[in-house]
């Protein structure tokens, strides 16, 4: 019996003397991460936060690509070719999801929100503390914004029957477990979004002073600036009028590139149009997979004049006939009508006026050869590594012009006169014409603006609250401004179980 | 009772046996007649006792009231003989592998097979020591019910997917636990460059499997804790199964040597069919005119003429006379296989030794890809005295491998020729007239097609090598109190080094070679993998019925993996590959992940005459995994099993050998989650304008814990005269609970996920395992079949869910791994389209999200393996089926290959000679169409389950014909044994598949078939 305790015993205290001493040998800290109780305390802390909400506008799916290309691809200006597969169902207007920058977006405005709430009772000064707030509001109204254009109709024109509203208004912080399962959240209607933007940008405002850090971060430039062109979605003209009119005046970062300058400007790194600019500097924040970046999606050049080389990337998304035709460039011999390819000749470009057609030259023989657009070059010394300008000088112009064309009482002289700063400085020779007024001067407008941001995300947005029709001759694409894809669908894993959320029509 | 305690009694106090009257000595022996060493020898009910020595001799002295003398030892059965008026008793004990007292290994200590209650499957080393295949997970492929095996592809050295009982998780892993000699195995891949666990997303360059390490020959059995009764003993880390493998060690007697040395090839089962020149430009020109109105045929032909550079005119003859490469012969070549091993045991009394060695040297059928691997292993073991006896062991292993870039979806898949060779424009040439590479860069070769290289050529420029260093060792003590109690103190070591580089030479042509001036890489990972446990083992028969057992042991693990890792560009010409050579930094980078765990664990058996059996488990793990309000669980099972043969009133069943019916329940654990999973963190890996910038990376969870694996098991062992016929069948029924699950949030929040434990997930299955021996004489058949029925089900999601946001697939009362998808319709016959079907049953284009049906999943329904196995007079013949049912997979690498006339790329005859060409006719791919396939106002061309197809196959793994030298002539050239042996691995399948080959996991594009191999051999003891 003796034994028995024995052998029974000793093991059990050999194991109660081990039992207590090891629960502190679990503690385990990560090396490479921290906790977030440390995160958000120093100065510093809220300056490397702010600096990856910023970082967050560079993924592929926001301006790292897919707001330039995918847009462009969706409108009549663009043509895929194929190459590698890339944006064809786009192209054809058949994607139920062409954009999936939604999760992306909300997760920047979160870690924006998040940064907000601890600003107040932060370390840092009260200058400090107001630049931190005011660039923190602009990125958020960037962000809002290019999920309202995208998900949702523009205000200027909604099909009321499929309207389902705006999109998720988010302005607190979610940082804890309890936080995300009880987020349940609704729609704004359109209006609410777009008031909800425009607040942001007047708060913006009146954070930011004149004093600023360039183009790559935000000011109070780039608040004006995008609040014209939010105006102008909204169909506040005067407004538009109003907020361009005070960023021409204000100034300071950047400014209108003419004839002689502005093919030029794209090929430097920090394009001098630009007021604002998402800073893609290095080769290891771009994405991997050529195809995922600006210039892969958009050229195979290397560099210009180079034929030959196909280092560039894929170049599956090249400008259609209309483009070229507005830029008033012709070919000989001529591409192939349905596939816009000249095989593997290397036609003998013909170029006019406008500057602008400099910026497309013919792309190497990758499954034939293309007109390529040339924007976006890997302008910081590697391939696929260039900045994104997300508002340059251009668009103060243009958005005051229309903004002027269209108000109750329009300003046509003062609209040609914008119309004119445009023209004079892309158009070599230019002399100024007699004012234009009424469907002309709107025309014009829209063409400039169709030329000018070319294979940077606007015309996409342009058609959509103006209420155009889809129609492309190459593909042969026809749709009714009705067309239930001209807003993305909404992830469904944001809709699927939430009761509070309702779908895109026809989705 | 009483009668027990005054034995006991007597024990304590009276062990010197003063009454000692006579001595018995003998001689014991195996069936053969060689003699056995180290077997104990006691008189029944006492403590008496002595054991063999090497000749097998025993002198023991008992007293005149002994009654019974017990023989036993661990390799052999026990046998039990009365001590009558002979003063000499020989024994001849039939091994344990051969008598129903099989030994089997059930983590921290051994039971003999008939007191086992609970599901273990065992695989002994014998099985599978002869097959060619680097790792031994693949080996045992079909061997043990239960368990899916199957490789991820045909890379020698490449992963392995096991899954016992299916899949019970949704988010954490579903691997099973390795535990070699008691380490538990780090099982990561580390075939990546940067650093995190495996599953985090980092550039994975290759798979390379940390089970590579051993060789296959120095396992002396595989045992497979299937249920959670049987593994709740290795806790928080079983739910997947725990695989336990025990080497081979020395045993005593005459030192034996082995020696094993084969070689063999290696060749692609099945090879697709490109088109020719010709074929390509028909099936171009028809893609061409479909895309567009008006086009007629022959302006269609001129125009796929144009596009690959032809002129226009060319006339029908010219066009037949236009060349076409062999792509396909050029990539794929014979391989190779070799082996050359030996080993050797030996031992004293006190002293064992196992010492092996061996080389192993596998060229895959394309290259570059290759394994070469050596090991070498020792194990000792030492008794010091009659209490202690120490025990060291070491296995030391170095592999490379060569792999295919590209691989598994790891970087450019264009320029892998497993992926791209097959889709080459055959008017491309594969060389230059001077036989260097054509269109290398800045050749100025003319080169047609979507892929910007020479698949061929960066076969041989392109480089990822890896090489991996293993060390697993061990070292422990036993401490025997008596005969009873015994402590064991192991501390164990796994530690891997993997180094990897990648060079991606400027001779190719785009944005990571040429444009860049070539970029290097290379990454250092490395994994420091501690264990220690303490085990007390008791084992105790009273009163000759009652059998007690008992172990308790306590267990701390800390697993730790760093990585450092730099990339370069710029290389001055391809001559320089070393990264110092690189004249452009890119980047750098180290990481570092680990974990602790600490366990306490006990075992508690009892069985009744082998009659009836009692078992129970209890183990409380702590892991740093998990969050600090729910750091310790307790994993507890129970089981029970009635040997009915041994009740008196069966005793009468004529020719019934074994009747066992066994019960089990138990829990155990899964931890297969990222270390730092329930912590909230934030990480720093953005920057922008060269400055660093912080962000939250995960949602802090402190009450994040394992998910549980609850299991009933059901088993009958059957066997018939005399073990001839033997039939082994289990049911169960298993249900994770809690699962760790990636828990969705609505991303308006700014996040998608935390980890949650909930939801809950059932498989229930049936095992069989038929074994037959019906002749075993001068002519031996054995024959075993395995057949295993498994079923899955999502029970439970959280909040009531029935549908995973996010993953519609994912639903309640459907299994996992289904497909959800659109379904196809195939092709109309008026107009060549692809079609599907709505929700109502209709045809349509543009099928809705809400049309979406489950169509099928990705885990077979049934599988197993047949093997039978004949000999006669040292011809020996081994004939082993694997087969598998129920299984959808997509084939990713048949959907690029017909995208005929769609971009240009080449396709295959299969879909050439299946296409639609003219209205009516019914085809099953449909019309080629320029520009992706995808028709105007369609969906795309792969929607929905367009490229599902059934996986089912019957495969002959393994023919192995093999000639044994007769003992004559053994004798007369002094060695104890010679086989000879040739075999063949997967030499023949049968299959609806239409892809390259059903076997694989994962995508089947880029990835490198399975091969056939044909291998000869000898193997000679002595």
């Amino acid at each position: 019996m003796k034994k028995i305790i024995f052998n029974i015993s000793v093991p059990l205290i050999l194991i109660g003397i081990i039992l207590n001493s090891c629960n502190k040998k679990l503690d385990l800290e990560p090396q490479q991460n921290i906790d977030v109780n440390k995160a958000l305390v120093s100065v510093q802390d809220i300056n490397n936060a702010l600096n990856s909400t910023y970082a967050a506008l560079k993924a592929s799916s926001l301006y790292g690509r897919d707001m330039l290309v995918l847009a462009d691809a969706l409108s009549d200006r663009a043509f895929s070719n194929g190459k590698g597969a890339r944006f064809v169902t786009d192209n054809q207007n058949a994607t139920n999801a062409p954009f999936g920058f939604w999760t992306a977006a909300y997760s920047a405005i979160n870690e924006a929100n998040l940064i907000l709430e601890v600003i107040p009772t932060s370390q840092g000064d009260a200058a400090t503390k107001a630049r931190w707030e005011g660039e923190l509001l602009f990125l958020r109204a960037l962000l809002h914004f290019s999920l309202a254009k995208t998900y949702a109709y523009i205000p200027t024109y909604v099909v009321s029957a499929q309207d389902k509203g705006g999109i998720v208004i988010k302005n607190t912080g979610v940082s804890t477990i309890q936080q995300a399962a009880d987020w349940k959240p609704k729609r704004a209607s359109i209006n609410e979004t777009y008031d909800f933007i425009m607040a942001d940008l007047y708060k913006s405002l009146s954070f930011l002073s004149n004093a600023n850090r360039g183009a790559y971060y935000a000011s109070k430039l780039s608040s004006l600036a995008l609040g014209s062109r939010v105006a102008l979605y909204m169909g506040n003209y005067n407004r538009a009028d109003s907020f361009a009119t005070a960023a021409i005046a204000a100034g300071g970062i950047g400014t209108m590139t003419n004839t002689t300058n502005h093919v030029s400007g794209w090929r430097l790194a920090l394009n001098p149009e630009s007021i604002f600019e998402v800073r893609i500097a290095t080769l290891p924040e771009v994405p991997s997979g050529i195809a995922n970046q600006l210039q892969g999606a958009l050229t195979n050049i290397v560099a210009i004049g180079n034929t030959s080389s196909s280092n560039g990337g894929f170049g599956p998304l090249v400008p259609n006939m209309a483009l070229m035709t507005e830029l008033r460039m012709s070919f000989s011999p001529s591409p192939n009508t349905s596939t816009l390819s000249f095989g593997t000749t290397i036609p003998t470009i013909t170029r006019r006026e406008d500057v602008r057609s400099q910026l497309y030259d013919i792309g190497p023989n990758v499954s034939g050869r293309h007109i390529e657009c040339t924007k976006f070059l890997g302008k910081n010394g590697t391939p696929g590594v260039d900045n994104v300008p997300v508002v340059r000088w251009a668009e103060l112009y243009l958005n005051r012009a229309e903004a002027r064309a269209r108000m109750a009482t329009p300003n046509t002289a003062g609209a040609n006169a914008d119309l004119n700063i445009i023209r004079s400085n892309r158009i070599m020779g230019f002399t100024t014409p007699a004012d234009i007024t009424g469907p002309a001067l709107m025309d014009s407008i829209s063409r400039h603006r169709a030329i000018e941001f070319a294979f940077e995300g606007h015309r996409w947005f342009d058609m959509k609250r103006w209420g155009l029709p889809i129609v492309k001759t190459t593909p042969v694409v026809s749709f009714p401004n009705t067309y239930f894809r001209y807003l993305n669908i909404i992830p469904t894993t944001e809709v699927d179980g939430n009761p509070n959320m309702v779908q895109n029509f026809g989705f | 009772m009483r009668k027990s305690l005054l034995i006991l009694f007597g024990i304590m106090f009276f062990s010197i046996q003063v009454f000692a009257q006579k001595t018995i000595t003998g001689k014991v022996s195996d069936d053969q007649g060689n003699p056995i060493s180290n077997v104990s020898v006691l008189v029944k009910g006492t403590k008496s006792g002595t054991i063999t020595n090497q000749d097998g001799f025993y002198s023991i002295a008992v007293s005149a009231t002994a009654k019974t003398l017990v023989f036993s030892s661990l390799n052999s059965e026990t046998k039990e003989l009365a001590i009558g008026t002979d003063a000499s008793i020989n024994v001849s004990l039939l091994s344990s592998e051969k008598s129903m007292d099989e030994v089997v290994v059930v983590g921290y200590s051994v039971m003999r097979k008939k007191d086992v209650a609970a599901a273990i499957s065992k695989i002994k080393g014998s099985e599978i020591a002869a097959m060619p295949t680097p790792t031994f997970t693949q080996a045992i492929q079909g061997r043990a019910a239960g368990v899916s095996i199957a490789a991820s592809s045909g890379m020698p050295g490449g992963a392995i997917n096991v899954r016992i009982r299916g899949v019970g998780s949704i988010d954490a892993g579903n691997d099973p636990l390795y535990v070699v000699d008691g380490i538990q195995i780090n099982s990561n891949n580390s075939g990546r460059i940067g650093g995190g666990s495996a599953n985090s997303g980092t550039a994975v360059k290759t798979q390379n499997n940390p089970l590579s390490f051993l060789n296959a020959n120095d396992i002396e059995s595989i045992e497979i804790l299937k249920d959670a009764a049987s593994s709740a003993i290795y806790g928080a880390k079983a739910a997947g199964g725990v695989v336990l493998i025990t080497t081979k060690k020395g045993a005593s007697g005459k030192p034996k040597f082995t020696a094993n040395l084969s070689t063999g090839t290696l060749d692609a089962i099945n090879l697709q069919k490109p088109l020719n020149t010709q074929d390509w430009l028909t099936a171009q020109a028809e893609g061409i005119m479909h895309r567009s109105v008006g086009v007629t045929k022959d302006s269609a032909l001129r125009a796929a003429l144009i596009s690959v550079g032809q002129l226009p005119t060319l006339s029908t003859k010219e066009i037949q006379d236009l060349t076409s490469s062999d792509w396909m012969g050029a990539s794929w070549r014979t391989g190779i296989v070799r082996t050359a091993e030996m080993s050797m045991q030996a031992g004293t009394q006190n002293t064992s030794l196992y010492m092996s060695g061996s080389y192993n040297k596998q060229i895959s059928h394309i290259r570059p890809s290759d394994f070469e691997r050596g090991t070498f292993m020792m194990k000792g073991s030492q008794k010091a005295s009659e209490k202690i006896t120490l025990d060291a062991q070491i296995n030391l292993s170095t592999f490379k491998q060569n792999a295919n870039h590209g691989t598994g979806g790891a970087g450019n898949n264009t320029i892998n020729a497993a992926y791209a060779s097959t889709q080459m424009l055959t008017i491309n040439p594969i060389y230059r007239p001077d036989g260097k590479f054509y269109n290398l860069s800045g050749s100025g070769d003319v080169w047609y097609g979507s892929f910007a290289n020479n698949p061929l050529a960066a076969q041989v420029l392109q480089k990822i090598f890896v090489r991996t260093n293993q060390l697993v060792g061990s070292f422990s003590g036993t401490y025997k109190f008596n005969q009873d109690l015994t402590l064991k103190s192991m501390v164990g070591l796994d530690y891997r080094l993997s180094q990897i580089k990648a060079y991606h030479d400027p001779r190719l042509i785009g944005g990571f070679y040429d444009a860049v001036g070539g970029r290097g890489e290379v990454g250092s990972n490395w994994t420091t993998n501690f264990i220690t446990n303490t085990v007390m083992n008791y084992k105790k028969t009273i009163s000759g019925v009652h059998n007690i057992s008992g172990m308790v042991g306590i267990e701390f693990r800390s697993d730790e993996d760093n990585s450092i890792n730099a990339e370069g560009n710029s290389f001055p010409s391809s001559s320089f590959q070393n990264l110092t050579n690189a004249s452009v930094p890119v980047l750098v980078g180290e990481s570092w992940t680990g974990f602790k765990t600490f366990s306490q664990f006990g075992r508690l058996g009892y069985n009744y005459d082998g009659r009836y059996i009692l078992g129970f488990i209890l183990r409380r793990d702590g892991s740093s995994r998990f969050g600090s309000d729910t750091r310790f669980g307790i994993f507890p099972s129970g089981q029970v099993a009635w040997n009915a043969l041994e009740e008196n009133f069966l005793s009468g069943l004529k020719n019934v050998s074994e009747l066992k019916l066994r019960y089990s329940y138990g829990e155990s654990g899964n931890d297969q989650i990222g270390n730092f999973d329930s912590r909230g963190l934030y990480g720093a890996s953005r920057i922008y304008n060269a400055q660093a910038a912080t962000n939250p990376i995960s949602l802090a969870n402190p009450e994040l814990s394992w998910e549980t694996r609850t299991e009933h098991n059901l088993g009958l062992d059957f066997g018939m005269y005399n073990g001839k016929i033997t039939l082994s069948a289990d049911a169960y029924r298993r249900v994770n609970n809690d699962l760790l699950l990636d828990r969705s949030v609505f991303p308006s929040s700014g996040w998608t996920s935390y980890s949650q434990n909930t939801g809950a997930v059932l498989n229930k299955g049936l095992e069989f395992l038929l074994r037959v021996s019906p002749f075993e004489k001068a002519f031996k058949w054995t024959g075993s079949f395995n057949i295993s029925f498994q079923k899955n089900e999502v029970l439970k999601l959280y909040d009531g869910l029935e549908v995973f946001p996010g993953d519609p697939s994912i639903k309640v009362g459907e299994s996992l791994g289904s497909y959800f998808l659109a379904q196809w319709a195939g092709v109309n016959p008026a107009t060549g389209r692809s079609m599907w079907y709505d929700k109502d049953g209709n045809y349509t284009y543009q099928p809705l999200v809400a049309d979406r049906k489950f169509l099928g999943n990705i885990y077979p329904t049934h599988f197993g393996g047949l093997t039978n196995n004949f000999s006669y007079k040292g011809f020996e013949l081994e004939v082993f089926f694997q087969y598998e049912y129920g299984r959808r997979r997509q084939d990713d690498q048949l959907q690029q290959e017909a995208r005929i006339g769609g971009s240009q790329i080449n396709s295959l005859y299969y879909v050439f000679n299946n296409r639609w060409t003219t209205p009516g006719q019914f085809a099953i791919m449909p019309r080629p169409l320029l520009n992706t396939q995808t028709e105007t106002g369609s969906v795309s061309w792969n929607n929905g389950d367009r490229w599902l197809y059934k996986t089912d196959y019957i495969r002959l793994k393994q023919l192995s014909f093999s000639y044994n030298l007769q003992p004559k002539t053994l004798k007369k050239l002094g060695l104890s044994n010679v086989r000879i042996y040739a075999q063949g691995i997967n030499l023949w399948t049968l299959t609806k598949f239409p892809g390259v080959d059903p076997e694989f996991t994962g995508s089947s594009s880029t990835i490198i078939p399975q091969s056939k191999n044909l291998t000869f051999g000898t193997m000679i003891g002595f």
